[in-house]
């Protein structure tokens, strides 16, 4: 009798309009955006992952839709989740109008937080924290960002690749970004930075963690902290491997298909030392042991 | 139904709605070009002047096929155009005009445009400011190369009437424009030359460069080198 008195309120007609609303709003908001991405940013390489982020948020809304039922008759946010959706919205009118994505589709985060927060309280923001933030690895990253630190990843990358190569007896030579190895020279490019693939394995790597809802913080911040030294090693190891195919095969070879392989490779190898250094935790962490 | 029960949600749906409508008509709609007197580049730029004179013989660099069909779409105009010095020494010039800039200008930056032609990319892009007769020119420089061929690159980009460069300036600059309603018109100058020596080649283009600037009519120059106030 309990049961079917629960769920005849979990569907009630309130309930069914409020998110039937909300809905329809976020629709028009963003219907238009993710059109303009799906079209643009997302057709690129380094953010073609912008779809799957956008669906495994949508999964982890799903998972947690428990917690968006309203409470009954409980007190909602008011002042501040209003104002939250407010500057969400404003951000989406500076965004559309002026074709800042970065605003446009950025403004989901707060018009989200703050339409939960007004329409099933401040916990079940609480609860769905996660997918909300997650939102942000669909953006693209801001440029003053990328430009400030694109320069000095890339003297960091040459400067290890050169050092390891010479090390190991290659005739190699730096002179700023500029690897010159036998006869050929290489330009270490932006797009060698490795920022944009810091950028995916730090969303991946966070929603691992996620996943994996490890009991010891430790754990979980060791983690968390090796994400981004891993992302680098990789990338290096990636510029490496571009200096030695063009050493051995040539300038064609170093440019042509090697260079999307490479990529992967990166991902391959930033993928198992970080699955693999978690791995390693698992034998130390006392209090995961008891988990199947 | 209670409807004081919905007040909550047809507010919040309300809310984006207007949003979604203010979005729409704060959108820049007039371009700041409609406002100037048209220009056709294949006249308002000499094809002689101070020594220089058009060379059919050599072709500058033009993007490929499927880069072209962007900027038909992007620019309005583009003017390709070889000069010869009487030493024999040739520079390229390719200027394109666009009446309404936005982010796919990027894809013709030279940094991605010559990459996409095959050429690889020698040095960095650095900063200069060349001297003109009228004010000093900020530019970028930069060299591609594609087998033997050597290319040291110097070019700059105008914002409606603002000198700025790829990346947050021309973004901030759009935007200035944008939040009085305004879309502006953009121009893109890029002046090269085949040359083993880049810091030659880089003095030879400055020259050039000022020459072409001193050889424009007064009211043609700030359409290259922005307003003269700044």
């Amino acid at each position: 009798m309990m049961d079917v008195a629960a769920t005849l309120r979990t569907v009630s007609p309130r309930a069914l309009a409020t998110w039937l609303a909300l809905a329809a709003g976020l629709s028009t908001l963003f219907g238009p955006t993710f059109a303009d991405l799906s079209s643009t940013l997302w057709q690129t390489e380094e953010y073609a992952h912008g779809p799957i982020i956008l669906a495994v948020v949508a999964w982890m809304f799903w998972q947690h839709r428990d917690s968006l039922r309203s409470p009954n008759a409980g007190r909602f946010a008011g002042t501040s989740a209003g104002l939250l959706l407010s500057f969400g919205c404003l951000l989406y009118v500076v965004g559309r109008s002026q074709s800042i994505i970065l605003f446009e589709a950025g403004s989901l985060i707060p018009i989200l937080a703050g339409s939960i927060a007004l329409l099933a309280g401040w916990p079940a923001v609480r609860a769905t924290a996660f997918p909300i933030l997650f939102i942000a690895f669909i953006l693209p990253l801001p440029g003053p960002f990328v430009d400030a630190l694109t320069g000095p990843l890339k003297q960091s990358v040459s400067w290890i690749a050169e050092s390891i190569l010479y090390a190991l007896g290659y005739p190699i030579a730096r002179s700023g970004v500029t690897l010159s190895i036998g006869q050929y020279q290489l330009l270490v490019a932006d797009a060698c930075s490795g920022l944009n693939s810091m950028f995916s394995l730090s969303a991946l790597g966070i929603l691992y963690l996620h996943l994996m809802q490890h009991a010891s913080r430790w754990r979980n911040v060791l983690i968390l902290l090796s994400i981004l030294p891993i992302a680098f090693f990789a990338n290096t190891i990636r510029v490496m491997i571009l200096v030695l195919v063009t050493y051995y095969l040539g300038d064609s070879a170093g440019q042509g298909v090697i260079h999307g392989a490479a990529g992967l490779v990166l991902f391959a190898i930033a993928l198992v030392l970080f699955f693999g250094f978690d791995a390693l935790l698992g034998l130390i962490d006392r209090r995961d042991r008891g988990r199947a | 139904m209670n409807t004081s029960l919905l007040f909550r949600p047809l507010t919040v749906l309300a809310a984006m709605l207007i949003t979604a409508m203010a979005a729409g008509l704060a959108k820049p709609v007039q371009r700041a070009a409609d406002a100037r007197p048209a220009i056709d580049l294949r006249t308002i730029i000499p094809r002689t002047f101070s020594g220089w004179n058009e060379d059919i013989s050599v072709v500058p660099i033009q993007p490929p096929p499927e880069l072209l069909s962007i900027l038909d779409k992007t620019y309005d105009q583009v003017l390709t155009r070889s000069y010869r010095d009487p030493d024999g020494y040739r520079i390229m010039l390719s200027v394109a005009y666009g009446g309404a800039q936005h982010e796919g200008m990027n894809t013709h930056r030279p940094e991605i445009c010559y990459p996409a032609q095959g050429f690889n990319l020698i040095t960095e892009t650095q900063s200069h400011s060349i001297t003109t007769d009228v004010k000093p020119l900020p530019v970028r420089r930069l060299v591609a190369a594609q087998g033997t061929r050597n290319e040291p690159i110097t070019y700059w980009l105008v914002v409606g009437e603002e000198l700025t460069s790829f990346g947050l300036g021309h973004k901030l600059a759009t935007l200035k424009y944008g939040l009085t309603g305004k879309i502006p018109d953009g121009m893109l100058v890029r002046v090269s030359s085949i040359d083993a020596d880049n810091e030659a080649g880089f003095k030879r283009q400055e020259r050039f460069i000022g020459q072409m600037i001193s050889s424009l009519k007064p009211e043609h120059q700030r359409r290259f080198v922005g307003a003269l106030s700044n």
